[in-house]
């Protein structure tokens, strides 16, 4: 598997930043002693990869695997193989690399109201990873870090004695985005970092994101179920089912002609507000099946209105309909 | 007028007040709406805007003995629901006014059978008996189109997925044939595509049952795609009200505009940031004199923030409570 | 970049944290029954720690001549079968039983929660530290309790020790349920994300969220401290004679109780005292500790 920095298609000279290749994640289910070993397979054999300063979007439904392949990019959750390369080294099994390497790499969660330890002020919480990093010597220079992040996120010097509970949703968003962005990181991985807030904030939030990526040049991994952000803050787009990517393309090429039945059932299903933007809506037959026991072939199969014989036996292979717009399908 | 009997339910002037540790918290203050017979009305606000309370009073679902105090009226089909019993509150609720809640997994009880809940609401209020309410219980599974109903009319809560679990509880809400279903934030913890599998299955009971729904929710693309008229709260107060053709083409109030400015669509530029509301919502008891809004408005005007706004009807349809719009008729009159 | 020194930073928030302390104070303060056990029991340790000054009399002094005499104006609360004043003993007794039930309290809670927190932490661990939980779990207390200190021998350390033993399972157990489920809260993910380490993490970020239930479970622990002394001390392995506990006060007065009542009933008294007020102590610092109590 080609391993490289630079990637010569029609996005021009861009550098790949982070690679991911066939990387899967099971997690055991915990019966010991029983005849078979069950695995959920969250994430199963996924393989894409994210250009420097973009923001790469992983979109899907509850059980697709998306904040499962957030968390194993960035080894909170050890994958159970393939590769993750970033800046042209392999870093899958880096356990003495990890350290730095996390400095590189950092996370947006997404509810506010847990992602921030209670009993720890906005101060502590911001100078917790500068004290394991031991960056800057003195306690006076890690203050004025903080008080500076505190600023860049909208917040106020004088909330750095404040407990998280005293603060709003989005206040207290906008605190683990400064808390992300203490280390400098290169890549942040943004899981559903907007779903919990209120409508009127995140376009705040969302602003914020935005104007720190132009400012500092970020790589952003965007994770959301909720198709109109995605659209707008997306350069490319990877959309997600049952553990696989079944389409990946640029944004809006992907809005404009969506060749994956599951996405095409995906953006009709989208409400909108204005009449004319909606189309008719395609119905899909049955639930998205359990990752315990996902189905044979195409996981897609037993629910796609396009279903023929080879979809129940063999799994589609990369096709790529326009350029830089690839679709799992055998039939798309 | 002949336009009442077309009226289900009408709110005048309510007012929500919770005594707690922290003092005293007027949660919604002088909220009026009516709700037509077979319309489906959307009741749209962000969190602390008093959509939730708004809807729990009308069910009186708080502790009236410790907690909260209720003022103004709530006519529902003849009677003031704040005047009744809680004996005849009791039969009213489930059978003639039905709540959907948001999260199904804690509204039902994890130790009884799908089937047995329905039941339970059947045999309290039609005094039938367990045979044939579950017979009906299996009726109203079919009817909110759960796949293979016998099956899962044994299954326990948890043995189902959330959509299926939503489709229990509007059963659960049919049961009795109720006039009215308030449905509070039913699909906001849901898919996208079972979201909108419910939302036609609330749509389709509405047109096939006649019943009137609340719909509460924040989200403004459910409204568009599923109500016929629309009333946006804001920190306790009714800020504007209409049809939702109005409210999307033409919105008045500047939290309204606002509101769907910031959201983005299929249609927003990408390389523009988004509209901001600026500033965030008070804390409730924060709220001085004059427009509640008048702080992050942008149509701010010296009068608003020394008076409260009174609604005000700007056209046939819409109506809305700001000093911007003049006064074609005051229709409620400050108590 | 913003001119506010560290000074002003410091005065522009002590307000928010100050509210915050006024709210918890008041709405202690509100809870009667748990400001009277406080109240009581301040009251007996400082009984406790100015023993000698309110009672001149040597607890081991005996007067043979002046044994099992009622409550007199000399002795107060009279004399037991040695002749040695009740009164001074019962609160040297008090002395001792309250330090044996706080000590214990502590090292149950120490203990307790470093092995909970390495068992919810580790894995390989877990099995381990709560199959042996379990096993000692199953023994009855008591008989542990007189195991251990036949094995240790007769001093109040070892009354101590073999308590604490006897009561952390039942801590480490408890620290250990509510550190798994801290442990899948978000912000420990993040400063995982951070590169911490597992010590960082374990005792600078889930210990000090586990906190509230734990020193609940103490407070009862250091109440039921002081009876199973007395237990023990009725079967003559508690706080070894001369020493006085109320507990062996007890059991010196078992004998003659039905004619020298007084010595059974003063320590009974006390011990009744102390273990009431630290119950409702503990049930009212429960109350403020319960995030379910309505907020």
């Amino acid at each position: 598997m080609e391993s490289s920095s630079k990637n010569t298609s029609a996005m021009g000279s861009r550098n790949v930043i982070l690679e991911i290749d066939s990387l899967k994640k099971y997690f055991a289910t915990q019966k010991l002693f029983a005849r078979s070993r069950k695995s959920v397979k969250a994430v199963d054999n996924v393989t894409f990869h994210v250009y420097e300063n973009e923001t790469y979007s992983l979109v899907g439904e509850t059980g697709c695997g998306k904040s499962t392949l957030g968390r194993t990019i960035l080894q909170l959750v050890p994958p159970t193989s393939g590769r993750i390369i970033y800046r042209g080294e392999d870093v899958t099994n880096a356990k003495f690399m990890m350290r730095t390497l996390r400095k590189d790499m950092q996370m947006i969660f997404q509810d506010p109201y847990s992602a921030l330890n209670p009993r720890m002020t906005i101060g502590q919480i911001l100078e917790e990873p500068m004290k394991i990093y031991k960056l800057f010597d003195s306690a006076q220079a890690r203050r004025k870090k903080c008080l500076e992040m505190l600023e860049k996120v909208g917040m106020q010097a004088n909330h750095y004695y404040r407990y998280p509970h005293e603060f709003s949703g989005g206040q207290r968003q906008r605190i683990v985005i400064a808390r992300a962005l203490i280390l400098e990181p290169k890549v942040i991985v943004c899981d559903e970092p907007v779903s919990a807030l209120d409508v009127s904030i995140q376009s705040q939030i969302l602003n914020l994101l935005t104007e720190i990526k132009h400012d500092v040049g970020i790589t952003y991994i965007f994770i959301s179920h909720d198709m109109s952000v995605v659209r707008y803050v997306s350069d490319r787009i990877g959309v997600m089912y049952l553990g696989h990517i079944v389409e990946e393309a640029p944004a809006d090429d992907l809005f404009k002609t969506p060749y994956h039945p599951y996405t095409q059932a995906l953006l009709s299903a989208v409400p909108v507000i204005e009449p004319n933007a909606r189309k008719e809506r395609i119905v899909l037959k049955g639930e998205m099946p359990s990752p315990i026991n996902p189905p044979s072939g195409c996981p897609f199969h037993n629910r796609c209105p396009n279903t023929t014989d080879i979809c129940s036996r063999q799994f589609p292979i990369r096709k790529e309909n326009d350029s830089d717009h690839y679709v799992y399908c055998h039939h798309a | 007028m002949s336009e009442n009997q077309n009226v289900l339910l009408k709110i005048d002037d309510l007012q929500t007040t919770f005594n707690t540790v922290r003092g005293s918290i007027t949660a919604i203050n002088g909220v009026s709406f009516k709700v037509r017979k077979g319309e489906v009305l959307g009741l749209v606000g962000e969190s602390g805007c008093g959509k939730s309370v708004t809807a729990q009073s009308i069910m009186r679902l708080y502790d009236e003995k410790k907690l909260v105090s209720y003022k103004g009226s709530i006519q529902f089909d003849g009677k003031n629901i704040l005047k009744l019993t809680p004996e005849e509150m009791e039969k009213l609720r489930g059978s003639e006014i039905a709540m959907v809640f948001q999260d199904s997994l804690s509204s039902l009880d994890p130790l009884f059978t799908v089937g047995d809940q329905i039941a339970e609401t059947l045999i309290s209020h039609k005094k039938i008996d367990r045979k044939q309410a579950w017979k009906r219980a299996l009726k109203l599974l079919e009817l909110t189109g759960i796949p293979a109903p016998e099956q899962r009319i044994k299954a326990y809560p948890h043995e189902l997925s959330g959509g299926m679990r939503q489709r229990v509880m509007i059963a659960m809400a049919l049961s009795c044939d109720p006039k009215l279903l308030i449905a509070d934030e039913p699909t906001t913890a849901l898919d996208v595509t079972i979201q909108a599998q419910i939302m036609d299955l609330i749509v389709d009971l509405n047109h096939s049952l006649g019943m009137s729904v609340i719909l509460i929710t924040h989200d403004l693309g459910v409204v568009a795609t599923v109500c016929q008229r629309v009333i946006i709260m804001y920190l306790g107060e009714v800020v504007e009200e209409g049809l939702v053709s109005d409210i999307f083409n033409n919105p008045l109030h500047p939290y309204t505009k606002g509101l769907i400015k910031s959201i983005p669509t299929f249609a927003t530029p990408k390389n523009e940031p988004l509209y901001m509301i600026r500033g965030s919502v008070p804390v409730l008891n924060e709220v001085k004199t004059g427009c509640r809004f008048c702080n992050r408005c942008e149509q701010a005007r010296d009068q608003c923030k020394i008076e409260t706004p009174v609604p005000v009807q700007v056209n046939g349809t819409q109506t809305v409570r700001c000093w911007n719009y003049k006064n074609k008729q005051i229709l409620h009159k400050r108590g | 970049m913003n001119g506010n020194t560290s000074h002003e930073v410091a005065s522009l928030d002590k307000a928010g944290i100050r509210e915050h302390r006024r709210i918890m104070l008041k709405s202690f303060l509100r809870n009667k029954l748990a400001l009277t056990g406080l109240i009581i029991l301040m009251a007996l340790t400082l009984l406790a720690i100015f023993a000698p000054s309110i009672t001149p009399v040597d607890p081991y002094e005996m007067e043979v001549a002046n044994r099992l005499q009622p409550p007199s104006r000399e002795h107060i609360f009279g004399t037991d079968a040695f002749g040695r004043d009740v009164f001074t003993r019962t609160i040297y007794g008090l002395r001792i039983s309250l330090t044996v039930g706080i000590l214990t309290a502590l090292f149950t809670m120490v203990a307790g929660m470093i092995i909970g927190l390495l068992a919810a932490y580790f894995d390989f661990l877990d099995n381990v530290l709560m199959r042996l939980t379990e096993a000692m779990m199953s023994i009855p207390t008591t008989l542990l309790a007189i195991a251990l200190m036949t094995l240790l021998g007769a001093t109040t350390g070892n009354v101590v020790l073999s308590m604490a033993i006897v009561s952390t399972p039942g801590v480490a157990r408890l620290a250990r349920s509510t550190a798994l489920s801290v442990k899948q809260a978000l912000y420990i993910e993040a400063v995982k994300s951070q590169g911490a380490s597992w010590a960082r993490i374990l005792f600078k970020h889930i210990a000090p969220n586990i906190l509230s239930p734990i020193i609940v479970q103490t407070t009862f622990i250091f109440a039921t401290a002081i009876i199973t002394e007395a237990s023990l001390s009725f079967i003559g392995v508690g706080v070894p004679p001369p020493i006085p506990s109320l507990g062996n006060i007890l059991y010196e007065g078992k004998a003659v109780i039905y004619d020298s009542w007084w010595m059974v009933t003063f320590p009974g008294i006390f011990m009744i005292l102390s273990v009431l007020a630290i119950n409702i102590l503990g049930d009212g610092i429960r109350d403020l500790l319960d995030p379910l109590s309505n907020r």
